[in-house]
């Protein structure tokens, strides 16, 4: 009895200390009055204060559009002056805006061209040019934009003209390691290898053999072929040209074309694209 | 003795109860509505707090175009000035 007494008694004790132990710390986890009256006006202080400044700031949005919308009109007012300078208004501006684009198309695609089709269309060039400087009379013209595209303009006429050919052939001259198929494949020749053939037989007077040229031999470039001269194409033979009604409308003078370019056709039924024919009698 | 122990073992285990209690039920806590409240008013004021750096990033944006706007309106004066001069010049 007494052993169980003296259990009890310990037990209770333990029981009292844990108590104290959880009581206590389960106390200052959960937050006091104090704590959440602190904390309760802290965020209203935070919501008043934003609140307050939110009203400021889209005040301040309010003035800076109207600031906005005045210096738009100024904007618009300066611009109509400038076209009633120019005898103008915005919709005139903007079709001379577009004209000098299509202009600049007109050139683009010119100098897209090979330096031979870009000496066939030569006349365009001039044509664009004169259109150019019928541009620049225009008042619209003194727009400082359009300044700069008519200079843009004016440069790209120029770059054409610089890189057209000079004449119905360019000449090249043969340098040290040069060979047809490496000539012929240059930019600034034929930009095509396999035109080779062009060379050699559009200077058939200095190439005896087309695997044999000099350095410093001065080869023709053909820009476009002259009246008595055929280009071969794909699909030709000699009775075909000749049947050609720009030619001699008449297949039998095959025998005419092959007598004129025995140097170049060894034989008859054997020609080959991006030949210069001498066509007699044209 | 014994019986004297046995009282000290009783009176401290009925102290530290007493204690226990004193320290758990004295101290004041928010009830379940007031946390509630407290929680609401924590999501007002961030509401409001985003609401406002909405409004301050909107104001600098506002504030750029009205810059802008004043450029061109210079570029335009300039310009005007620009074609005055080329026109006396033609």
């Amino acid at each position: 009895m007494n052993n169980i007494t003296k259990t009890a008694s310990a037990f209770a004790l333990v029981l009292s200390l844990v108590l104290l132990f959880s009581l206590s710390s389960f106390a200052q986890e959960k937050m006091t009055m104090e704590e959440y009256n602190a904390k309760m006006a802290e965020y209203q202080k935070r919501e008043t204060d934003a609140k307050a400044e939110l009203e400021k700031c889209q005040a301040e949005i309010e003035s800076l559009n109207q600031q906005i919308a005045q210096v738009d009109e100024e904007i618009g007012n300066v611009w109509n002056e400038i076209y009633s300078l120019l005898e103008t208004d915005e919709d005139g501006v903007k079709a001379f805006r577009s004209t000098l684009n299509d202009l600049e198309a007109q050139v683009d695609a010119l100098a897209s061209l090979s330096p031979e089709e870009l000496f066939k269309r030569r006349a365009e060039i001039d044509q664009l040019e004169e259109i150019l400087n019928g541009y620049k009379q225009s008042k619209i013209a003194l727009l400082s934009e359009m300044q700069d595209k008519l200079a843009t303009v004016e440069g790209k006429i120029a770059q054409l003209r610089a890189s057209l050919p000079k004449a119905d052939y360019d000449e090249y001259t043969v340098v040290k390691g040069d060979y047809l198929w490496k000539i012929s494949g240059k930019s600034d020749i034929y930009d095509d290898p396999y035109q080779w053939m062009r060379i050699y037989t559009y200077n058939r007077d200095q190439i005896k053999d087309p695997d044999l040229i000099y350095s410093d031999q001065i080869f023709k470039i053909q820009r476009s072929s002259a009246d008595n001269e055929y280009l071969v194409v794909k699909g030709d033979w000699l009775a075909k040209i000749a049947g050609k009604p720009e030619i001699y409308n008449d297949p039998k003078k095959w025998a005419e074309i092959l007598e004129a370019n025995r140097e170049v056709i060894k034989d008859q039924n054997m020609i080959y694209p991006y030949q210069v024919l001498i066509l007699p009698g044209k | 003795m014994r019986k004297m122990s046995r009282a000290i073992i009783a009176i401290l285990s009925v102290a530290i109860l007493i204690l226990s209690l004193s320290i758990g039920g004295c101290t004041k806590h928010p009830n379940e509505e007031q946390l509630q409240a407290l929680e609401e008013q924590r999501k007002a004021a961030l509401a409001a707090e985003e609401q406002l750096a909405n409004c301050q990033q909107e104001k600098a944006d506002v504030g750029r175009e009205l810059t802008e706007k004043k450029q061109k309106l210079e570029d335009a004066k300039s310009e005007q000035e620009t074609v005055k001069n080329r026109l006396g010049e033609m």
